[in-house]
Parts: C-alpha cells; structure tokens; sequence
C-alpha cells in the first residue's frame, strides 16, 4: 500500500514539480489543486496503466478526481 | 419489407447527408487494439434506426437536444439520426476526471437552463451521471439498428456549437448544414481533396474542427474517417501517429498544442515503424499558431516520412462554421517577423533589432467565395490601410446566421451580413496573420498590447515556454492600466528566483513596458479551454481576487 502511493507521488512529481512531501498533504484535493490538468491527468493514467498493467476506463477515470481516489483505485486493481 | 440494399433506396433527403453510401466510411478506432469499420451504407440504416428512436421519444423537428459527443458508433449515428430527422444537436463535451462528475451535471443543467433542450442523448455510461437532470434520457446504445427512410427537407437541418461563453453561461452558435456543405466544400477545395483520401482524427466532436472538419467533412467527401477519442490521444499520442500510418492517413488535423504535446511525448526512439508520408495535409488551427512548434514538430517527425510541406496552418472560428483562410496546399509553414514596438502602436514594420522581432505564422488567403475585411477595431467602418493591424470581418457562405436565443450578442457581431469576430490581424505578403483579440488587449499609456505578444516575449527567457505564459491587463496602484504575466515554470528550472526580473526584461525590452507584477506558477496551473486555449479572463480574475498562486 505505501508502495502503490510512493510510486503513485513520484510519477505525479514528475509530472508538477511538487515535492512527494507536499503532495502527502493534498491527496484528498481536487487534481486542479495538485496542478495536473486534464492533459496531465490523462498522462498520469497512462504512466499507472503501464505500471500495474490495467485498464483505467474513462467511466473510472472520470471518479478519480484525488489522489486518493486513484490510490484506492490502484489498490482496488491490483 | 426488410431493406436488403440500403444503398439502392436511399432517399433524396438522406442523400443530402450520404451521396453515394458504399463501402467507403468510418474506422472507430478503441483505445487498444484494431478499429471496427462501418461502410457508410451499413451506417445509414443505423442512422435511419437512431432517427427512428429520437423520434419515438419525442423529439419533433426543430426539437433541441443535448448530445454527449463521444467519438463512438452509437453516438455517432445518434448525432447523424438527429440531424436528419430535423432536429437540433447540441453536442457538449462528455465528463472528465479533472473536474469530476459534479462540475458535469452543473455543465449540463445551465446548458438546459440556457438553450432549452427537450432531451439528454448519450452513451449509458454517461447517462447514469445525470440521474438528476429533469431532461428525459435518450440511451444511445438502445436505438434501434434500422427505421424507415427519411424524407425530410435538409435545408431546415441545424446543429449548435457551443462556443466563448462559460461553463455558467453557455453560448451556442446555431450552424445550419447549408454552411456545412459550403465549408466543407470549400475546405476541400483548400486540401486539393482526391479520391482515396483517409481522414484521421483524435478530435473531440464537441469541437467545430472535429465534427465540422474531420466528421462531417469526410462523409461529405465520401472519404474513409479514421475517428479515435481525444482521451486515446492524450493518454498515448503515439496512437495518432500509428493510425495515420496504418491507415495510409492523408488529411489529419490538429491544434496547435497537440504538435508541441507530440513532440514531447513521442521520443524519437519510439518513432520506429511509423511511416507517415501519406500525409499531405497537417492542418494546424483552432488556436494561435506557435511557428517554433511546429517547425519542431516536423524536424522531429522528418525520420518517420512526415513532409513538412504538409503543415497547413489556418484560421477560423465557429462563427464561421469552421474555416475561414488556408494557406496553400502543400506550401507547408510560412512565417513573418516583424517588430513588436510597431505592433503595439498597430503598425506592422520590420523589426529594429533581435529583442523587438516577433515572428507570426502567415495564414493564407481566405478561402473560395470568403471575403475578409480588416477595419478600425474602435468604429468599425474606417478600413485598415495595409501594414496596419485592423479588426478582422468576414463574409461568405460559411458565415452561420448567428447565436442561439442571443439577439444581443447577434446584434454585436453580425451586421450589414458580415461578421465581426473580435480578432485582430493583419495582411502580410497577401496572407492573413492573426495578431491577438480585441477583447483582451491590454492597454498601457494609451499603447495597445496583445497579451500575445508579452507572452511570446516571456516565453524567450531561458526555461519557460509562450504557450505556458498568460498575459493580462491589471490595474496599478495609482489606478492606471498595467499588464501582468503568469508564467508556468518547469519543475527542473535551474534558477526560479532569477525569473521574475528576467520575465519583466524581456517584457520591458520587447514590448517597452513595465510589468505590473510577474506570477511564477507550477506547470499546467494557467487554465485552458477544453480546446487548449490560454483562459486569461479566468487567470485575470485569479489574479484580482488573490487567488492565482503557486
């Protein structure tokens, strides 16, 4: 689980520039917040397919709106 | 009796839509995996079921109805049966994750409250999110796959663009298929169109370029569309450039982002196996035209076959269905520099020195039948003498008859039956160069500046791009106007610290003025249309209220 975050923050700190850090304290934040727009976001979603080898719909992406949500999503994929 | 050949009795009314249905048609590519192809005479009896489905859920010709513009087949021919049966797409974009579900519904009920449509049309999926929308639901994956010919009159069929106005405040440009069939004529009169063209397209429907420009330009050509989400592409782009070269792809467009956005996502050593000399016309619109992008673009591509001779950048605007000047085929990208301190005063001169260059992409002349004036942006009669930048009219065929319910805005734009579109440009070597919008100059000492033009000047300092700076009008202590720039600083940026003053030379040296403040952001924090456009209004209104920080 800390695993899933870790790689979850570093790629979303590849994609902002925000520290994990940071980051730990805006996971419940709307994504707009953690500075990853929808160009972003869909590289985000990408770079998680290819990491845990899973699908992310655009029926589930549209629920994952924090990086909480996608935590969980993540979790809930594996 | 069960239509064995649809082809064979297709009526006048349908013919409107599909000329002659064979084989040739669309290529619903997934986001994995090989497309599913539907010939345009296997789509038109799904077409006639859709119309056929609309129709028994109420919807009368001249009835509006919102449609969630997924780039499926179901949607597709939900859009198509609509419009042949008479009634009124409005295509909105379908929810995404960013802004959540929320943001969606809300979308959805103040286009209701709006533009009184009669019904909801979209994929299940979507539907389910607007459970609370008094609008009835038209599932689009339970319309029938037949119905009976359509007869109907084609000169009374509309879709409406939604366009500028806000998410709260939604505006829709009504866009009758007399100006489709004009436009698209005339865009393939621009693209020297020939049988056995393929059209590839990741576009989002809900934008003019994409239904205007890919979808209904293919089937009014008769050409085989390859049509992808925009999510495919935005997830993994590479996915384009492998469907223009499976499918021998001759005319794909795009905004100009989406090539810069290319160019980063596709390294170099993932362009093996891609053979992309089939295409002949790149065009490149929808949005301010970034020279650098895409000379970058095509360098970049140039290993994989990409002809820079197929850059095809263009005007238009939905006012005017979709397009309004095209440079010329196969001309490839032509550009002008020219001297910001004289473009700040409406002049267009040669550039004194480096610091005051400004290069401009030329987007050539207007297209067959389209006339484009420039006149004085303030009284809007006086006409702009050459080498001065006027406000930019328009005339022609594809020029729509104007806005949904909105007499007022009507009466703003279209006069004497010409268009005046809030842009600025300028001739340059007989070919159109956009150089900013009325609405957002950004006025210092009696000087007009497009905010363009300090972006462009910003995005100069070492470390930063123009596309990710945004430049507005502000108002300094002593109550005079003053300009801002935010600028998006990229994560690995050697010296932030160093920026702001750097930003504010750069300003000051090409534009002559001082900043009133320089805003450093984290990368992609300057909101941006659903098309990529730079929101400056929103970044503006950030700014005023104190909440545009990093």
């Amino acid at each position: 689980m800390a695993n899933h975050r870790e790689t979850l923050l570093g790629i979303v700190t590849e994609l902002t520039g925000r520290d994990p850090q940071a980051l730990e304290g805006l996971m419940q934040e709307p994504l707009a917040d953690v500075g990853l727009d929808s160009i972003r976001q869909q590289e985000l979603l990408a770079q998680l397919e290819d990491e845990y080898d899973v699908e992310i719909s655009p029926e589930d992406a549209v629920h994952l709106d924090s990086l909480a949500a996608i935590e969980r999503f993540i979790r809930g994929a594996q | 009796m069960h239509v064995v050949n649809a082809a064979h009795t297709v009526t006048e009314t349908e013919r409107a839509l599909f000329r002659d249905p064979g084989e040739t048609g669309i290529c619903f590519l997934p986001g994995r995996g090989e497309g599913t192809h539907v010939g345009y005479k296997d789509l038109l009896p799904l077409v006639r079921g859709a119309a056929a489905g609309l129709r028994a859920r109420g919807l009368r010709p001249g009835d509006r109805f919102v449609w969630v513009a997924t780039s499926d087949l179901h949607a597709v021919c939900a859009f198509l049966g609509g419009l042949i049966l008479g009634a009124v797409p409005i295509p909105v974009a379908p929810p995404r994750g960013i802004s959540g579900p929320g943001a969606w519904q809300a979308h959805v009920e103040a286009v209701r409250l709006a533009l009184h449509p009669k019904a909801l049309v979209g994929v299940e999926t979507w539907l389910e999110l607007a459970e609370d929308s008094p609008l009835p639901r038209v599932v689009v994956e339970q319309l029938p796959s037949d119905g009976p010919p359509v007869d109907g009159d084609p000169s009374t069929w509309e879709h409406v663009q939604l366009t500028s106005g806000s998410t709260a405040a939604p505006k829709g440009v009504r866009v009758p298929f007399s100006n489709v069939r004009a436009n698209a004529y005339q865009i393939g009169w621009g693209s020297d169109v020939r049988k056995g063209d393929v059209v590839v397209s990741w576009l989002p429907l809900y934008h003019d370029m994409g239904l205007v420009g890919t979808l209904l330009f293919a089937i009014y050509w008769n050409l085989d569309l390859v049509l992808m989400s925009p999510l495919t592409f935005l997830r993994r782009p590479r996915r384009w450039l492998e469907a223009i070269s499976d499918h021998k792809g001759s005319l794909s467009p795009a905004p100009s982002f989406a090539y810069g956005y290319v160019a980063r996502r596709v390294p170099a050593a993932k362009l093996a196996g891609l053979e992309l000399g089939s295409w002949r016309v790149a065009y490149c619109g929808a949005e301010p035209v970034h020279p650098p992008a895409l000379r970058g673009f095509a360098a970049h591509l140039a290993p994989a076959g990409f002809p820079a001779s197929s850059l095809l950048p263009c005007y238009g605007l939905a006012e005017a269905t979709l397009a309004v000047t095209f440079t010329p085929h196969q001309r490839g990208l032509a550009a002008h520099t020219l001297s910001r301190a004289a473009l700040a005063e409406g002049h267009v001169r040669d550039p004194q020195d480096a610091p005051d260059a400004l290069e401009v992409a030329l987007l050539g002349p207007p297209l067959p039948q389209t006339e484009v004036q420039l006149r004085d942006p303030v009284d809007g009669v006086t006409p702009t003498s050459p080498r001065e930048v006027g406000e930019i009219w328009l005339k022609g065929p594809q020029l729509t008859p104007g806005y949904l319910d909105d007499a007022a805005a009507d009466a703003l734009t279209h006069q004497d039956g010409w268009l005046r579109t809030g842009d600025l440009g300028s001739w340059i070597e007989g070919e159109l160069a956009v150089l900013g919008r009325t609405k957002e100059l950004i006025i210092v000492r009696g000087r007009n500046h497009a905010p363009i033009d300090l972006e462009w000047a910003a995005g100069e300092v070492e470390g930063l791009d123009a596309s990710a700076c945004c430049a507005f009008a502000a108002t300094d202590p002593d109550g005079q106007e003053a300009a801002v720039v935010a600028c998006e600083v990229p994560k690995d940026h050697p010296d932030p610290d160093a920026l702001p003053e750097r930003v504010a030379q750069a300003v000051r040296r090409a534009t002559g003025i001082d900043l009133l403040a320089v805003v450093l952001l984290p990368p992609r924090a300057i909101p941006r249309t659903t098309s990529g456009k730079l929101q400056r209004g929103k970044v503006r209104e950030r700014y005023l209220n104190g909440t545009l920080t990093c």
